[in-house]
């Protein structure tokens, strides 16, 4: 015990934590919302579009492009571009992405499936390509990728905070109106909604956060807190409150643990540690859910 | 009487390509039930959502509220209601009150008062607090109308309420939709592909074929010549006790 809290009190092991603490919380909120929603591919094909995003950041043609425009645009400049570039075109990627995706029309020529499948395929193959023809070595990319808790910036931070909160502050305000267009698109236009705006507003608020956080968290471990915690809280809850309270309590908890196995003389990677954490919570919440269906009813 | 929607030559569907509906004449005036019957995918769900004001005509005049604006009340096929969702009835209901309350406001103590009075309005008060997916077909049915009527609208709209419904909830529902109507003077649209539906409960009766809309008084919409000629087959219109009973093709 005593070995654990003088691992949480070293300085790049806050950093993570509060790192992915931000990320942990937003993203296993709105994933409640995408796995309600059955679109829980557009999540993964949105982290795996930001991460292409992130990757032409270090595609030799794009920075010469952006480099040229650095006096413009201080982002570029050689000083900041290694942790700017990479999450401002994980953020234009993601904006197209979600301008497609959020198109009530998708899907009458060819399944909805289909097209984000396509996309999560194109998109991966792609950020593969592009990551070959890094001159620099990959080490930078892999990580503007992959993500690197234990090795996040202050800067990082204060982008996830503020970008977390804007959501947070989004998804907040427009609580009543997200539930109603999630669940009952056609009858929220009957009542003078706009679905089609709201929708694009809420996969914004998805983009916004996947694509910010991809970069300090790595494309599995943002999926997985989008889908591991909300299936958790689905299977030991029947009520939307209190789904949205447990998914953010186990995806806080899993990263706690995750990250303090991963620092400790066990010494495992920190991203897919957490996952594997929420693996295990999923497990355990199916086996309760299993064993109190067989419990004879009174 | 004030007419609360008015279509004139109106064609409807998707775009001047895929014109569902043809010269589609309408009027329904406040306080009347009217009942739409057409087979599946004769373009029903076409002229509910022009009703709706989810699709505009593609060609002539839709004209929706005369003297001021017209509340839709609208009850989806309970079978498009995602049961994934873990929300209890009672919040459901109240999602009818959310364009009252509007946008960066929680409902308020009026609005709770509205939504129990719906839903003990339909008869499942007791089923507030219950998940909408543990909810049989009929009180799924009365937990949809509870959310229309929480609207407060001049128009209750309809679409197929009884489907896949046993006999017993299915009487049971025709009946609260017949008390809401004479009782509260509710404007009614009742949209089934079951003429047995409408024929004991609608004043009006528009029916759909070929597409063509065919409107008129019930006395006159359900009569044997009328139906036969209509659907092309022996139809024949009887009454039992006083209610009408179709009967089709020829007795053996």
């Amino acid at each position: 015990m005593s070995q654990a809290m003088e691992l949480l009190g070293q300085g790049f092991v806050q950093d993570a934590l509060k790192a992915a603490l931000i990320v942990a919380v937003i993203c296993s909120y709105m994933g409640v919302f995408v796995v309600l929603k059955r679109i829980v591919f557009v999540g993964a094909a949105l982290a795996e579009v930001s991460g292409l995003g992130a990757a032409l950041a270090f595609f030799p043609p794009i920075v010469s492009l952006l480099q040229a425009l650095a006096p413009q645009i201080g982002a570029f400049r050689p000083e900041h571009y290694e942790h700017s570039a990479p999450i401002i075109l994980a953020f234009a990627a993601m904006l197209v992405a979600v301008a497609v995706f959020s198109q009530q029309g998708l899907g009458r020529t060819l399944p909805r499936e289909a097209i984000i499948g396509a996309t999560f395929a194109g998109a991966a193959g792609l950020t593969i390509l592009v990551l070959s023809k890094n001159p620099s070595g990959s080490e930078h990319a892999m990580d503007a990728l992959n993500g690197n808790i234990l090795g996040v910036l202050h800067s990082d931070i204060d982008i996830l905070a503020i970008s977390g909160a804007i959501v947070a502050i989004l998804q907040g305000l427009f609580y009543k109106e997200f539930v109603l267009v999630a669940f009952d698109p056609e009858v929220a236009r009957t009542l003078g909604y706009r679905s089609a705006a709201w929708e694009l507003l809420w996969y914004l608020t998805l983009g916004i956060m996947i694509a910010v956080s991809i970069h300090v968290a790595g494309t599995v471990l943002v999926f997985a807190y989008l889908v591991l915690p909300p299936m958790t809280a689905l299977l030991l809850s029947r009520r939307l409150g209190l789904v949205l309270l447990l998914s953010v309590v186990f995806s806080v908890l899993a990263t706690f643990a995750g990250i303090l196995i991963s620092v400790s003389p066990v010494d495992l990677p920190s991203s897919p540690t957490i996952v594997g954490c929420m693996v295990s919570m999923l497990l355990l919440a199916w086996l309760v859910r299993a064993a109190s269906a067989l419990r004879p009813a009174r | 009487m004030e007419t609360l929607i008015e279509f004139e030559h109106a064609d409807l569907g998707y775009g001047r390509r895929s014109v569902v509906l043809r010269d589609v004449n309408l009027r329904i005036t406040r306080g009347e039930f009217l009942g739409v019957v057409g087979p599946n995918g004769s373009g029903k769900t076409t002229l509910l959502r022009t009703f709706l004001r989810l699709l505009r005509p593609v060609s002539g005049t839709v004209r929706i509220g005369g003297s001021g604006e017209v509340r839709f009340g609208y009850v989806p096929q309970r079978e498009t209601v995602d049961t994934l969702f873990p929300i209890p009835v009672g919040e459901i209901v109240m999602m009818g009150r959310y364009s009252r309350i509007g946008v960066l406001r929680r409902p308020g103590r009026g609005d709770h008062e509205a939504a129990s009075r719906a839903l003990e309005h339909v008869g499942i008060g007791h089923l507030a607090a219950a998940s909408y997916r543990d909810l049989s077909g009929g009180q799924k049915q009365r937990a949809l109308i509870a959310r229309a009527l929480a609207t407060q609208p001049d128009v209750l709209v309809l679409d197929e309420p009884t489907n896949g419904m046993d006999l017993a909830s299915e009487q049971g529902l025709l009946d609260l939709i017949r008390r809401l109507h004479v009782e509260d003077r509710l404007t009614v649209i009742l949209v089934s592909h079951l003429l047995a539906n409408v024929a004991n409960v609608a004043h009006r009766v528009a029916i759909i074929a070929e597409g063509r809309v065919d409107e008129g008084a019930r006395e006159e919409m359900l009569t044997t010549e009328h139906l036969s000629a209509l659907y092309g087959m022996p139809v024949q219109v009887r009454e039992v006790d006083g209610r009408r009973v179709i009967v089709t093709g020829t007795p053996p």
